[in-house]
């Protein structure tokens, strides 16, 4: 790899509009195509300034700078169009978060990279509504918060309301949200607004490893997930009065539940498996990338294929997790209020996918082409008219859900046809944080008594710590720079902005 | 005719248990005699009633409400009962029913007798169309107690149980067995032999990550425990008769089962020499805390042996008499902590040294030992004698009366004259010889088996019974759980077997899980959480997640550790191994659980990420997302 100075990076970086940058070929060796990245003058300094502390040194360990790791995702085999980053990009294993790529189906040489997807695969959001007001939930938030997963393994008969057993995951992990409509946990309605209606055809349960499945399956009875969340949000500001009426939000004030999982553990698993597989295959089909974490297999070999079919089980999965939390949610309010979900209204507005990589067809140059779209870190959002969103939303574009960080605020955004012509039909996920550089500083004082503990074979290492002040916020990503950079280019149109006033974890 | 002898016995009505004197005395006098019910008769004389020959004369074989007729207009009986016929504690109305008119017949659920006769011969359950007045209140009372209910209805007597599935012992993982039956198959019959009134019961679960969890445990009482298919003896197991699928009790009670889990858990591992057995022993159970405490109320100075959880607790919250610590090992606390984590809660105690509202949480490593937690709390705070004995390696500390003896064991032990001031003399194997008054050893448990097994079962050379990795046993339809058995499955590169609450509470699951697949007849996996080691406790109001290899156990060809410690705040060690992480231990609120564990389970390769995989400036848990 050619070492040069941070100037020298510059000459590969064209402003292209106000909002956002092209990243010229030769950035990175053997980029196919270009790449491009969308930023505001909040997010530019970010952008630019990860790459400068990366000339400095050579990356933060093996933390490459965003910039770098889109311009690698474009030196991959069959890749088309070009490597986008979204603006909420922050650095993430292989692809960045918030880096999304399409390669061409037709292309016998195209890639699928597990990296591309990310370990939680189908991580993803879902949106409830509700016919209460702030002032309806305020007094009892408590006790919503309290009751939302307190009676998990309660009342739901024999069968648990995840799968518990052998047979069950098999099931759920080939149906997705047709498990749990027929186990009598969703509403058929649920599955209209749901990405690939909650099911990925092509999941085959066969080709994900004991291991994987093992590790899917619930803890001690539970739902037993660290990180499963659900907030809930009002409504703060409406930007598009029709479109959010169109997802039944009328006035400020108006309750949400969103909900925010994955599929976890068996994500984690699935991609492993696939990531170690892939190492073998990239030798034996002379694969070269420019980054070790970016292993990826030809999508026509038995290793891409056996992937495709896993991550599509993972996703099942992961929907039939969000299925299960939607469930509890509307027990939980329905419990409450005394009355029944459905005269709160409590239909899903919509359930998007951030880590997911699917088979769509996209116009490229005028011709229609065939694409495995990897979406990282990204949220797809196609626009009106598109035959892949559900019937409701035709006029209005695909709600996209943006999830922010706990406690800041949340946006429903809608789909436009110039993210469809410049980002394969994909905007941002939510939040990040940038890439800093740390000062070095070492505690000289425990290194004497880490010292002790060193023996012949044992190598001891000390990282800085984790200073006070360290949550700079200058470093952070905020939603609503992300939300705005993607509104301001076109790729998205901001419609609703939620803001929470409680937050449950599993 | 049954209603002739009832008027020769002139008898008149019971109260029910509930109710009690209120009236005045003056009141009273005019009452009736036949009609007073203020007098309570104790459930005992009932039983004994329905046994003697008055009874007999009065009601015969007969149920009591045979000859009863309720008045009433018409065909047909009004559907509502009146709630009672005593009324200001006499009977009010000129046809008491007979649970009121006799005041020997008391509605109690060990009432057995009485109670048979109400339940239908058709349906086998409460029948309340023959009780004419206050049905609810039977109800009620048969409700209470679930184990009579039972034995009623399956019109045996006290000494025959049988059910589907049966748990010898309350602790962790017996309790943990019979929640998560109760969980998939609720309608089977659960039996639960306890030897204590208590039971420990997990509450509070916090997931940390999908596998890490804390919880805390509390002893329930086992009546509020027990529910219509959960029942609760208090007995001892003597003998289990594995060909008739029986277990036999010290009480002589018979309970067939289909499915059996032993849970008996583990009894302190004595340091045995008989010249001095009255003055060694062991911290198990409550009793043995009572000892301990009315020892070092009496004595100037003992010997502690051991370096697990409860020694190290010893050592750092009784203060107010001589200690000489016996440890095998390098430091103290070994099994759980490194030199560098014991530095940082040094630190972190120096730093509140002036601050006394401190709270200094000790959370047990054991349960059983309650009582002596909250009978400390009140006296000396444990403090910053933690890091005083590890700083001061065999130095007597003139203001601590603890002394630790590293690397050395207890080699004999021989009693002194009466004349000396100390009971007994310990010799080291270093030769030193220490003067002492009893020695609590601490050097970890025994599994307790102490009962009759008609056929053989595998065991090891400690006495635990060898399980796999379905809990199941050498004999079919047994299965084991908790620190009684061993785990004879092969382990996990990640997992190894520690006597915790934690892999208590995991292996009672996981017995109840395939105790209900084996009923039911279902595939089940082996639970995940035998993968990798998880535990989860606190010290010093410290989180402190141990995770896989946290210490490098078995790791003897060379292993990494990366270290990142932020003074009073997190304290992190990554355990790595050609470059992936095997073990970690978090303490502080890190917010890594999640990621460690899937880190550790992935096993990636993070050798190009080097030290930085801890830099704080990196979310690692986004970056692996």
């Amino acid at each position: 790899m050619v070492i040069r100075t941070y100037d020298q990076e510059l000459e590969y970086i064209e402003r292209l509009t106000d909002y956002s940058f092209r990243i010229k070929k030769g950035f990175q060796p053997n980029m196919k195509v270009e790449g491009v990245f969308y930023v505001n003058k909040h997010l530019e300094p970010l952008m630019f300034e990860e790459l400068r502390n990366s000339c400095r040194s050579d990356g933060i360990g093996g933390f490459l700078p965003g910039m770098k790791q889109i311009a690698n995702v474009a030196a991959l085999d069959g890749i088309v169009g070009k490597s986008v980053g979204l603006p909420d990009i922050h650095s993430g294993y292989g692809f960045a978060i918030g880096n999304m790529a399409a390669f061409d189906m037709n292309n016998p040489l195209s890639i699928v990279s597990p990296g591309g997807v990310g370990f939680d695969i189908n991580c993803g959001v879902r949106l409830l509504r509700t016919n209460l007001m702030e002032k309806d939930v305020k007094p009892v938030q408590e006790q919503l918060a309290q009751s939302l997963f307190d009676h998990i393994p309660v009342g739901v008969g024999s069968k648990g309301i995840i799968p518990m057993n052998a047979r069950d995951l098999e099931e759920a992990l080939e149906m997705g949200m047709d498990w749990s409509l027929r186990e009598g946990y969703v509403w058929a309605e649920d599955k209209e607004h749901c990405e690939e209606y909650g099911r990925m055809l092509n999941a085959d349960p066969s080709k994900v490893s004991l291991r994987a499945k093992k590790r899917g399956l619930p803890q001690l009875g539970t739902l037993g997930a660290g990180n499963h969340y659900a907030e809930i949000q009002v409504v703060d500001e409406i930007y598009d009065k029709w479109a959010a009426s169109k997802m039944g939000i009328e006035e400020t004030g108006q309750v949400c539940i969103m909900i925010h999982s994955g599929s976890r553990g068996f994500g984690h698993q699935v991609a492993t498996d696939a990531l170690v597989e892939m190492e073998k295959a990239m030798k034996r089909d002379k694969i070269e990338t420019n980054d070790r974490q970016l292993a990826c297999a030809r999508i026509q070999s038995p290793e891409g294929q056996n992937y495709l079919k896993a991550m599509a089980a993972a996703a099942n999965f992961a929907w039939v997790n969000r299925s299960s939390m939607t469930f509890l949610t509307r027990q939980a309010f329905a419990k409450q209020f005394n009355t029944t979900p459905d005269d709160l209204d409590m239909h899903v507005i919509y359930d998007v996918s951030h880590n997911i990589a699917k088979i769509e067809n996209h116009v490229i140059d005028g011709k229609e082409m065939k694409l495995l779209v990897h979406r990282k870190g990204s949220t797809r959002a196609f626009p009106p008219h598109h035959p892949l969103i559900p019937v409701d939303y035709q006029l209005t574009g695909q709600p996209v859900l943006v999830g922010g960080t706990m406690g800041t605020c949340s946006y429903i955004l809608t789909g436009t046809e110039k993210a469809l012509s410049e980002t394969f039909g994909s905007t941002c996920h939510g939040a990040g944080r940038a890439l800093s550089r740390a000062k070095s500083r070492r505690n000289i004082d425990y290194m004497d008594i880490l010292e002790q503990m060193k023996t012949k074979d044992i190598a001891i290492r000390v990282a800085s710590p984790k200073l006070v002040m360290e949550e700079a916020p200058e470093s952070y990503k905020n939603v609503t720079d992300v939300v705005d950079t993607c509104h301001k280019a076109g790729i998205s149109k901001n419609c609703v902005k939620l803001r929470p006033i409680a937050v449950i974890k599993g | 005719n049954p209603l002739i002898y009832c008027s020769l016995r002139n008898i008149c009505s019971s109260p029910v248990l509930k109710c009690l004197p209120s009236e005045s005395l003056e009141q009273k006098e005019n009452v009736d005699k036949s009609k007073d019910r203020t007098e309570i008769i104790p459930v005992e004389t009932s039983i004994r009633y329905l046994k003697s020959s008055s009874y007999n004369i009065t009601y015969g074989s007969n149920p009591v409400w045979l000859p009863y007729r309720r008045n009433h207009k018409g065909l047909f009986p009004p559907h509502k009962t009146r709630k009672t016929c005593i009324r200001a504690g006499k009977i009010s109305t000129g046809n008491p029913c007979p649970i009121c008119r006799d005041e020997y017949l008391i509605l109690h659920h060990q009432n057995i007798e009485l109670l048979k006769q109400f339940i239908s011969e058709h349906t086998g359950k409460m029948d309340s169309s023959n009780l004419k007045c206050h049905s609810e209140i039977t109800l009620n009372t048969m409700d209470q107690d679930p184990g009579n209910n039972q034995s009623a209805s399956l019109n045996q007597n006290n000494q025959e149980y049988e059910c589907v599935f049966l748990i010898i012992g309350g602790g962790i993982a017996g309790i943990s067995c019979a929640e998560t039956i109760k969980l998939l198959a609720p309608h089977e019959k659960i039996i639960v032999i306890s030897e204590s009134d208590l039971v420990k019961s997990t509450f509070n679960i916090v997931h940390l990550g999908k596998y890490i969890q804390c919880f805390d445990i509390q002893e329930v009482d086992s009546k509020t425990f027990a529910n219509n298919n959960l029942q609760i003896i208090t007995d001892k197991l003597k003998k289990v008769v594995s060909k008739e699928n029986v277990v036999e009790t010290v009480d002589g009670i018979r309970v067939k089962y289909q499915f059996l889990c032993i849970c008996t858990g583990a009894q302190p591992k004595l340091f045995q020499d008989n010249t001095a057995n009255d003055n060694i022993f062991g911290i198990r159970d409550t009793e043995s805390v009572q000892t301990f405490q009315n020892r070092i109320k009496k004595g100037k100075k003992f010997v502690l042996v051991g370096n697990g959880g409860i020694a190290s607790e010893i050592a750092h919250e009784i203060r107010n008499i001589d200690i000489d610590w016996v440890i095998k090992d390098h430091h103290i606390a070994s099994k759980f902590v490194d030199k560098g984590a014991a530095k940082f809660f040094n630190e972190h105690l120096m730093h509140n040294r002036n601050n006394e509202k401190t709270t200094t949480i000790i959370k047990r490593l054991t349960y059983e030992e309650d009582i002596l937690t909250s009978h400390k709390k009140a006296g000396a705070a444990l403090g910053p004698d933690w890091h005083k004995t590890i700083d001061l390696p065999e130095n007597f500390q003139n203001n601590q009366k603890l002394k630790v003896f590293y690397g050395s064991e207890i080699k004999a032990v021989t009693k002194n004259s009466p004349a000396d001031d100390y009971l007994i003399t310990v010799e080291l194997d270093n030769g030193k010889k220490l003067k002492t008054d009893f020695i609590v050893s601490a050097t970890g448990v025994t599994p307790l088996v102490n009962f009759q097994f008609d056929t053989c079962i595998k065991t090891n050379s400690d006495g635990a019974i060898i399980v796999d990795e379905f809990m199941k046993t050498t004999i079919e339809n047994i299965f084991a759980a908790g620190d009684v058995c061993e785990a004879g499955w092969t382990h996990s590169f990640l997992w190894h077997q520690m006597n915790l609450w934690t892999q208590a509470k995991q292996m009672g699951t996981m017995a109840g899980k395939s105790m209900v697949a084996a009923y039911k007849k279902e595939e089940i996996y082996p639970d995940f959480c035998f993968e990798m080691f998880t535990h989860v406790t606190k010290l010093f109001g410290f989180q402190v997640v141990l995770l896989g290899k946290f210490n490098g156990q078995g790791l003897n060809d060379g292993y990494d550790l990366l270290f990142r410690v932020t003074p009073d705040k997190e304290y992190i060690k990554f355990v790595l191994h050609k470059g992936r992480l095997v073990g970690a231990i978090l303490i502080g609120e890190t917010g890594l659980e999640e990621t460690c564990e899937n880190l550790i389970l992935n096993q990636i390769d993070l050798t190009e990420f080097g030290d930085d995989i801890l830099n704080p400036n990196i979310d690692i848990d986004d970056y692996f997302d």
